[in-house]
């Protein structure tokens, strides 16, 4: 029996294109009012997936439950004009013969006219573009576009809103704005939302919960947080974020030795001391002190503005990497002084060689 | 034996048969397992075997591995694949025509009159310059014929009976097909890629009532019009030739005209055109929903919208004449 909390539901969805599997045994849940996001590279079948929720795609195996209403399987399925879900589409799809407004009271064509306008109106608001509501598409600019898509999406109240790449077209600043936005307005509507991108900043500052796309299938379902610090498998933790691994060997409960020295906290799997693991170092677990023990070689850096990323070679002949203020300029071959502090140790049992 | 070397003392000119015997000689070497030394060849000849084992081996293109019955196997399942499609939009059609009926689709009369315009007036000037030419040529051709037995009289009664038959709505048709059919598809098949339909349809607007519909309708509206008026412009235009070239009056050709043609046949043109309206509105709106997500696709589906248009324009001439000879004859 599904959970009567949760309002989107997927259970062991299957879809292929030909011999291409697309979605493998996909299963999560959203309760209402979450915003749960996909994330994955371009190509893990991520889209589809969204597709699938929106009725676009049939599917060959499994079940999709929206609001308690079986809306696909593999013998059925519901029409999206008959799913209430609202899209943003990656190229806002606005009809361009229509003004702003208009584009908005598309859904809510057959309500009386007062309502209509009076709920225009009121989203246009929220959306910040009370101003612009006679113009047209091609007259306002792509971050204006995406919020009268988004407007249009939320005007028919829909119990689910699917949002697929909606800030990819965009430029970084206004992305980082615009995706703070969205959260906020969703928030505040409390609407349920499921969100698709290739962006891990985009999942992490929309998303309560992130499930991790590869190749057709969910390698983890988890809160942001726990995505970046704990990750269920070496695919996670090498997309999220950077990082790399190095070698080490357990010591003790929540202790590991590497070539960064004896470091302490907890352990991402139990595991008995003495065992051998490769130990995931994020760039900004390990800091830089001038006249620390262990000393590194600058084998490559990229400067980013307020940080530089340094590639580093230890004396182990293992590679880690350091984010630095940038004030500490250091060139290539110099030796700096590193130390690790890693409060979550996460470990993967290294393979007997 | 583990090595094979060359004596080129006596090596003076060569061709590109050289080349090919050593590569054969090393292909056989290598089979064996036994070690050539090039370095005794001459420095050319050495250098075009290096080139020759640098490029890439063509594999001859493997024979493809279905056989004859997989293919007849596929080919089929292709055809009922598009079948189904073709029944299933059929169905969609005639579904949205029942939820009109009850009210209950969103039919917007606005759209519906911007296409009535789009496939009846503006489409006048090309219909009237085709249907007089066409007059013009089958009076011309019938003329040469008729003069030998000094009937060129009846070149009337050619053109009249040819023009509400079969030319003018034919003609109004392919003419309908290219312009009116081909834009279905190009706006629908755009209105896809910028995933606008799909917009439509999670705001839960059923795209065949909205966009198909629309169209459809304005084009059975409009044909029978569009062919009543090629009638008589085809008309027109073998009058022109009646009158300048046989030397025939102008009320003596249009009375032979009069004479000829019954009412049933113009309807039966009309009746024609009616359904060819129909067949080209449902070919560029399928093609025009069926299109890809590439705007390579929308030329795609552009041309194929036309082609399926012109062919089911014949086809349904050929049965229609059929059954309205059989109605006839009973």
């Amino acid at each position: 029996m599904s959970d009567q909390k949760s309002l989107l539901q997927l259970e062991g969805v299957c879809k292929s294109f030909g011999p291409n599997l697309v979605a493998a045994e996909v299963s999560f849940s959203l309760e209402k009012g979450e915003i749960g996001c996909l994330l994955g590279p371009s190509g893990c079948g991520k889209t589809t997936l969204l597709r699938v929720v929106a009725g676009f795609e049939s599917i060959d195996q499994g079940r999709v439950i929206i609001d308690g209403t079986t809306v696909s399987t593999a013998t059925s399925h519901l029409a999206p004009e008959k799913r209430t879900i609202g899209m943003v589409f990656q190229d806002y799809a606005l009809f361009p013969h229509l003004s702003v407004a208009d584009n908005v009271a598309f859904g809510i064509r057959n309500r009386p006219g007062r309502q209509r306008r009076r709920k225009v109106a009121e989203l246009l608001e929220l959306v910040g573009l009370a101003g612009q509501s006679g113009r047209y598409p091609h007259e306002i600019s792509g971050g204006q576009q995406q919020r009268v898509a988004l407007a249009r999406a939320l005007a028919p109240e829909p119990e689910l809103l699917l949002l697929d790449e909606p800030f990819s077209n965009l430029d970084a600043l206004l992305r980082e704005r615009l995706t703070v936005e969205v959260r906020d307005i969703l928030k505040s509507l409390q609407t349920t939302a499921l969100l698709v991108t290739h962006n891990q900043h985009e999942a992490f500052s929309v998303a309560d919960s992130i499930g991790v796309m590869f190749a057709g299938a969910i390698q983890q379902w988890d809160r942001a947080h726990d995505i970046y610090h704990r990750p269920a498998s070496l695919a996670v933790a090498t997309f999220v974020g950077d990082g790399t691994l190095i070698s080490g060997t357990v010591e003790g409960p929540g202790t590991v030795r590497c070539g960064l020295g004896v470091l302490r906290g907890d352990l991402s799997l139990p595991c008995s001391s003495g065992s051998g693991v490769d130990l995931l170092l994020r760039p900004e677990d390990v800091l830089h002190v001038e006249d620390a023990e262990i000393q590194a070689r600058v084998v490559h850096k990229s400067f980013r503005g307020p940080t530089i990323l340094y590639q580093l070679e230890l004396t182990s002949g293992e590679q880690c990497q350091a984010l630095v203020s940038s004030h500490h300029n250091h060139g290539i071959g110099q030796w700096i002084g590193i130390v690790a502090e890693v409060d979550n140790l996460v470990i993967f049992p290294q393979e007997p060689a | 034996m583990t090595r094979v070397g060359f004596n080129c003392d006596q090596l003076q000119d060569w061709d590109s048969l050289l080349p090919v015997m050593l590569q054969q000689l090393e292909a056989c070497c290598r089979s064996r397992s036994i070690a050539l030394d090039p370095g005794q060849l001459p420095h050319g000849v050495q250098q075009l075997l290096r080139l020759a084992q640098s490029t890439p081996v063509h594999l001859p293109p493997q024979p493809s591995a279905i056989s004859p019955v997989g293919r007849l196997g596929r080919f089929t399942l292709e055809t009922v694949a598009r079948g189904r499609e073709l029944a299933t939009f059929s169905g969609e059609i005639i579904l949205e025509c029942g939820a009109l009926s009850r009210g209950q689709t969103t039919f917007r009369l606005r759209d519906f009159w911007s296409f009535v315009q789009a496939a009846g007036a503006e489409a006048l000037p090309i219909v009237s310059l085709i249907s007089i030419l066409v007059g013009v040529i089958l009076a011309f051709v019938g003329a040469v014929q008729l003069q030998m037995f000094g009937a060129q009289v009846y070149v009337a009664n050619l053109v009249g009976l040819a023009m509400v038959l079969e030319m003018g709505a034919m003609m109004s048709g392919v003419i309908m097909a290219g312009r009116t059919g081909a834009s279905y598809a190009a706006q629908l098949g755009t209105m896809q890629v910028n995933e606008e339909i799909d917009a439509l349809r999670t705001l839960g607007i059923s795209p065949i009532g909205f966009l198909v519909l629309p169209r459809m309708f304005a084009l059975i509206l409009m044909m029978p019009l569009l062919c009543i008026y090629a009638d008589l412009l085809g008309i027109i235009g073998g009058s022109l030739v009646g009158v300048f070239m046989l030397d025939l009056s102008v009320s003596e050709y249009f009375s032979y005209t009069r004479r000829a043609i019954h009412l049933n046949q113009c309807l039966e043109g009309i009746i024609k055109s009616t359904v060819y309206g129909l067949l080209v509105g449902f070919a560029g709106c399928f093609r025009g929903l069926q299109c890809g997500r590439s705007s390579a696709a929308v030329g795609e589906a552009t041309t194929s919208a036309v082609v399926t248009a012109i062919v089911l324009i014949i086809i349904s001439d050929a049965l229609m004449t059929f059954i309205f000879n059989l109605l006839k004859m009973g």
